[in-house]
Parts: structure tokens; C-alpha cells; sequence
């Protein structure tokens, strides 16, 4: 019996531990990639590990990716969309969830109406209407003459405020009404205003699900390709994903090695991030299973 | 009456003063999302009606009036047809094959007790959290016909290599094997949460009837499972409809337009042709397939795949 038992947990581990290898085969091979020397690439068939570990492979291509650069465009744009996020759906989610106004049920419904229709269709507009923005980039009153906010951190944050918004919205409403209205009561009649109720008293009761739209609005920003591809060319002013991808062109067609060692450290962030709050992400995905 | 006449409106002006005072806050604490949403969200989807019944090219210039005819073209364009088939193939492609690695991985993980759940969960999840964007550039290099993984380790084992990439047949099934790579560990999160909400009571009762593993996965885990098991369908598939960055990374559309994708079809017109009038005919071709995939949803799960 316990015999079987094992021999059937040993099968198990087998076979769990084989998917496993295929899942972080890819991001292994792209590390071992990235610390070989100029003639391991070029060989072929090319070896799976270095015979010594080049890692001098890093700072080059820290440099010519300008990996400084990218990183810190991507930080500011993921920092501000988050924080600028939270903090208009959490004022939004409980006035929502709180408070009785003319317009509520309209106004909600509307919002949620907007997570059925896919970003692609309103990106061409979007795109117009931040390229014609009045006096931004060179613009003058009547949105002619520059560039608008095409090329500036603004034009990748605000539509993804927006993107972002309906789905955050309606799960910090369901989590204030999970929360009794005696509090609130109680804190009102000790004078405090509705900001304070809604920072001080509630939102420490709710941490965990701000945690986890923070996770996963920090991970759709971060991970982003199609839009700052399209309202972004200065290589100033370009994020990770697009970055790596168009100064792909920096390397030779022989220097995988470099970009590869570009790869792994636009992973790091991410990784570190996801091992010190990996039960957010995958709260925020059951979540995001749930909504159906 | 002289005296009830000017009594009125002063009642009503305090009404509506107060009316207003009451709802002054709430609109305040809402505003912010409110005037994102019509400015960026709800004008723009009107615009974009709009443009898709002109032909412009974004420019200053005023965009011409063509009424339907972006949409009448799109009868007759071979390359939207072969983007769009390329975007169903694709799903086919993607869809089952990541919910069944999905399913396998959260039903083993789930027999195995609660160990090394989180350990193994980590590993699969990893490919999620990982930019599509720049994971593609990793898939580019695995794929490369002289010097990539895959071929190397053809070779060594005896084989020819193969073009994968670009290989007209072929492009689309290797882009899927990411697809697939990528997506499985999101299925088997999903499918596991699904999983372990189904109470004991069940198996419970089923094993004191007698039922064998088999029977047990087939007449309690998967009817009971069947709300999420949908749910990730619906999911996956509006997800595989949207597909774009591995495309744009690994093929860019090709070779001849074998992985030319609806996303990519409207990306290539609108901002690389700068037809944004076609552009954003394709896109409402996607919104209506997208709509169409959001409402079976709702109806199906509004009843049919339920069992509690």
C-alpha cells in the first residue's frame, strides 16, 4: 500500500517535474545564452550551457540597449499608472459602492459596459487625439503644428488608467459593500470627513485586494507592448518591451549573446517582484477567474 | 393664494439647492473615472465609427466621407480574409491545447497534497509574468534555423534541421507552441482555484458508492468544474483573437502573411500604411467578434453550466 503510494507520488513528481522543466526551459536557455562567448554562438549545433561564464556579456549590453534608459521609463510610467490608478478607482469603488447619487446606476453600468469592448478599437482614436492635443508638444490651440503627447510618458498613462479602470473599479466596489456601514457611521459621528473615511477607515480593511489590482495593474503596464509601441520612438522615451525590440537592431545578427543578456535583465524586475508578492498574483488571477 | 404663491419656488430652489449639495460629493469622488472615461474612452469609441466611414490618413487634413465602403472592401480583401482564418487557426491552435496542459497540471497538483503545490505553481505561472514581448525575442533565437535551440538539438540527435519561422506551414504552429507555453500556466491557476472550491462531500459520497478515479473526474470534478472550465474557454479564446505582440516580435505577419493576424492587420493599416479609415473597420470586425464571444458567455453562464 504505502509501496504503491509512493511509487504513485514518485509518477506524479515525474511528470509534474518534466512540465516544469518545459515551462522554465525557455527563460533557463535565455540566461545560459546570455553568458557565452562570441564563438559558442556562432558554432553550431550551438552548445546548451557555456563552457566558461562570460559575464562581461552584461555590461555591454546594459550599455547598448541602454538599459538605464528603458528602466527608468518603464519604472516612471508603471509607478504613476499604478498609484494614479488605485487611487481614482478607490474613490470611484467606494462612492460607488457608499454613496446614493443621481446617475449611479447609469454611470456604473456604462463603466462596466466599456470591459467588453476591446482596446483595439479605440486605439486609432486615441492616438489622434493625443497627437492633436492642444498646446502639448509644439501644438497650438487647435491641435496643428507638433507632435501633441505622442512621445511622452503621459501618452502611455492615460490610456492605460483608463484600460485598467473598469475591472478595478467594480472589485474595490464589491469589496467595500463586503464592509459593514457601521463603521463608517461611527467614524462620521466622531467628525471624520469622507476622504478620511474612505483612507483611513476602509481601505486598511480591504489591503489585500489593493494589493492584488495593484499586481496585476503593475504586471499589464510593465508587460505592455502594443500601445507605448505605437505612441513611442524616441529612443529616449521608449519602455522596456519596445526598447529591446527596436534597438534590436544595435546588434549584429551574430550578437544573440548580448541580446539575450537584454532579455534576462528586462526580466529580473519582474521576477523579483513576482517571488516577494507571488500569493497577490495568484489571487489577482483567481480573481480575475472569478469575475465570470 | 398670495400668500402660498412665492412660498413655492423658494421651497423648490431649496430643494434643488440641496439636491445638488447632496449629490456635489459624490459626483466630485467619481469625476476623475467619469471624464476619463468619456474623454478616453466613450468619445473615442464614437470616433472611431466615425473614422471607419472615411478614408483619412490621420493627418490635418479633413477625413473623407466614403459611408460603408471601408466596410464593403473588406469583402473583398484577400489579405483581411487570410488575417482573419489566420486568427481563427490560431485559436484552434492555441485555445485547447494550453486549458488541457492547464487542466493536467492542476489536477495532478491537486491529488498531490499541499507540499509542493506552491513551488510547482511558481514554475508554471513564470511564463505568464514574463513579457510576451520579450520572451518572443528568446522564441525568435530557439527557433533560428543555424545556431537555435531547437535545430541543435535536431541535429545532434540525427536530424535535418527545420525552418520553423520561415516556414510558411509551420510559422503559425511554432507561434502557437508559445502561445501555448505562455498561457497554460494561467489556465492551470484558474483551474486550480476551481478545483479545490469543490467540497470533499463529494468524493466523499462518491467513493463510499464505489465510484474509481475515473468515474470520480467524470461524474463529480469535471460537471462541478464546468462554470470555470467555460469560463477559461471564453477567456482564451477572446484572448487568442487579440494576439499581437508575438507576431509583431517573431514574424512580423509572415512569411507571406502565414501569421498575419487581425491585430497585426489592423496595426499595418493604421499605422504603418496610415489608412486609418480601414483600420478601424477591421477593429469594430473585432469588437463584433469579441461581442459576439462576451455575450455566449453571459448566456451560457447566466444558466446551462451550473451545478450548485
Amino acid at each position: 500500500m504505502t509501496i504503491a503510494r509512493s511509487l504513485g507520488t514518485g509518477a506524479l513528481n515525474l511528470m509534474l517535474g518534466l512540465g516544469a522543466i518545459l515551462m522554465v526551459g525557455p527563460i533557463l536557455y535565455m540566461v545560459s545564452v546570455s553568458l557565452m562567448t562570441d564563438a559558442e554562438i556562432r558554432s553550431f549545433p550551438t552548445p546548451l550551457f557555456p563552457a566558461s561564464i562570460q559575464l562581461e556579456n552584461y555590461p555591454v549590453a546594459w550599455s547598448r540597449v541602454r538599459f538605464p534608459t528603458l528602466l527608468y521609463n518603464t519604472s516612471f510610467i508603471t509607478i504613476i499608472t499604478v498609484a494614479v490608478g488605485i487611487l481614482i478607482n478607490i474613490l470611484a469603488g467606494y462612492t460607488f459602492a457608499r454613496l446614493r447619487f443621481w446617475g449611479r446606476d447609469f454611470l456604473f453600468m456604462a463603466m462596466l459596459g466599456t470591459m467588453m469592448i476591446p482596446r483595439q478599437v479605440i486605439m486609432i482614436p486615441v492616438y489622434i487625439i493625443l497627437a492633436r492635443w492642444p498646446l502639448a508638444g509644439g501644438n497650438d490651440l487647435f491641435g496643428a503644428g507638433g507632435h501633441g503627447l505622442l512621445n511622452s510618458a503621459t501618452a502611455v498613462i492615460v490610456p492605460t488608467v483608463v484600460g485598467q479602470t473598469a475591472f478595478a473599479t467594480f472589485l474595490l466596489r464589491q469589496a467595500f459593500l463586503s464592509l459593514p456601514g457601521e463603521l463608517e457611521d461611527a467614524a462620521r459621528i466622531d467628525g471624520c470627513g469622507t476622504l478620511r473615511v474612505i483612507f483611513q477607515i476602509y481601505s486598511p480593511l480591504i489591503a489585500p485586494v489593493i494589493a492584488t489590482l495593484a499586481v496585476l495593474k503593475f504586471m499589464g503596464v510593465w508587460n505592455d507592448f502594443l500601445w507605448p509601441l505605437i505612441v513611442l520612438n524616441d529612443p529616449d522615451k521608449l519602455t522596456l518591451t519596445v526598447g529591446i525590440n527596436l534597438l534590436q537592431g544595435q546588434f549584429g545578427i551574430t550578437d544573440w549573446h548580448y541580446l539575450m543578456a537584454a532579455t534576462s535583465l528586462a526580466t529580473v524586475p519582474v521576477l523579483i517582484i513576482y517571488a516577494m508578492a507571488q500569493r497577490y498574483f495568484v489571487r489577482g488571477i483567481a480573481i480575475t477567474g472569478l469575475k465570470g | 393664494m398670495a400668500l402660498v404663491q412665492p412660498v413655492a419656488p423658494v421651497r423648490a430652489r431649496g430643494g434643488i439647492r440641496r439636491a445638488l449639495a447632496r449629490n456635489l460629493e459624490p459626483w466630485l469622488l467619481v469625476a476623475p473615472v467619469v471624464v476619463l472615461f468619456v474623454v478616453f474612452f466613450y468619445g473615442p469609441l464614437l470616433y472611431a465609427l466615425y473614422i471607419s466611414l472615411t478614408e483619412w490618413n490621420g493627418g490635418l487634413t479633413t477625413p473623407k466621407w466614403i459611408g460603408l465602403d471601408n466596410y464593403w472592401k473588406l469583402t473583398g480583401d484577400p489579405k483581411f480574409q487570410k488575417a482573419f482564418w489566420n486568427t481563427i487557426y490560431y485559436t484552434l491552435l492555441t485555445v485547447l491545447p494550453s486549458m488541457g496542459f492547464g487542466l493536467a497540471v492542476a489536477l495532478l497538483l491537486n491529488r498531490q497534497g499541499s507540499r509542493l503545490i506552491n513551488a510547482y505553481r511558481f514554475v508554471y505561472y513564470l511564463p505568464v509574468i514574463t513579457a510576451t514581448a520579450v520572451m518572443s525575442v528568446v522564441w525568435r533565437f530557439i527557433y533560428l534555423p543555424t545556431g537555435g535551440l531547437l535545430n541543435s538539438i535536431l541535429i545532434r540527435l540525427g536530424g535535418e534541421p527545420v525552418l520553423w519561422l520561415l516556414d510558411p506551414d509551420l510559422a503559425m504552429p511554432s507561434l502557437a507552441v508559445t502561445s501555448i507555453w505562455r498561457h497554460a500556466g494561467f489556465c492551470m491557476v484558474i483551474f486550480l482555484a476551481g478545483l479545490q472550491a469543490i467540497s470533499d462531500t463529494y468524493y466523499e459520497a462518491a467513493k463510499i458508492d464505489g465510484a474509481n478515479s475515473w468515474q470520480l473526474f467524470r461524474h463529480v470534478t469535471w460537471p462541478l468544474l464546468s462554470p470555470t472550465t467555460f469560463f477559461v474557454l471564453v477567456t482564451s479564446i477572446i484572448g487568442s483573437f487579440q494576439v499581437f505582440d508575438s507576431v509583431r516580435v517573431m514574424t512580423r505577419g509572415g512569411p507571406v502573411d502565414s501569421t498575419n493576424v487581425i491585430v497585426y492587420n489592423i496595426f499595418e493599416n493604421a499605422f504603418e500604411t496610415f489608412a486609418m479609415g480601414y483600420g478601424s473597420a477591421i477593429a469594430f470586425v473585432l469588437f463584433l467578434m469579441i461581442m459576439f464571444m462576451t455575450l455566449v458567455q453571459f448566456k451560457v453562464l447566466g444558466g446551462r453550466v451550473h451545478y450548485e
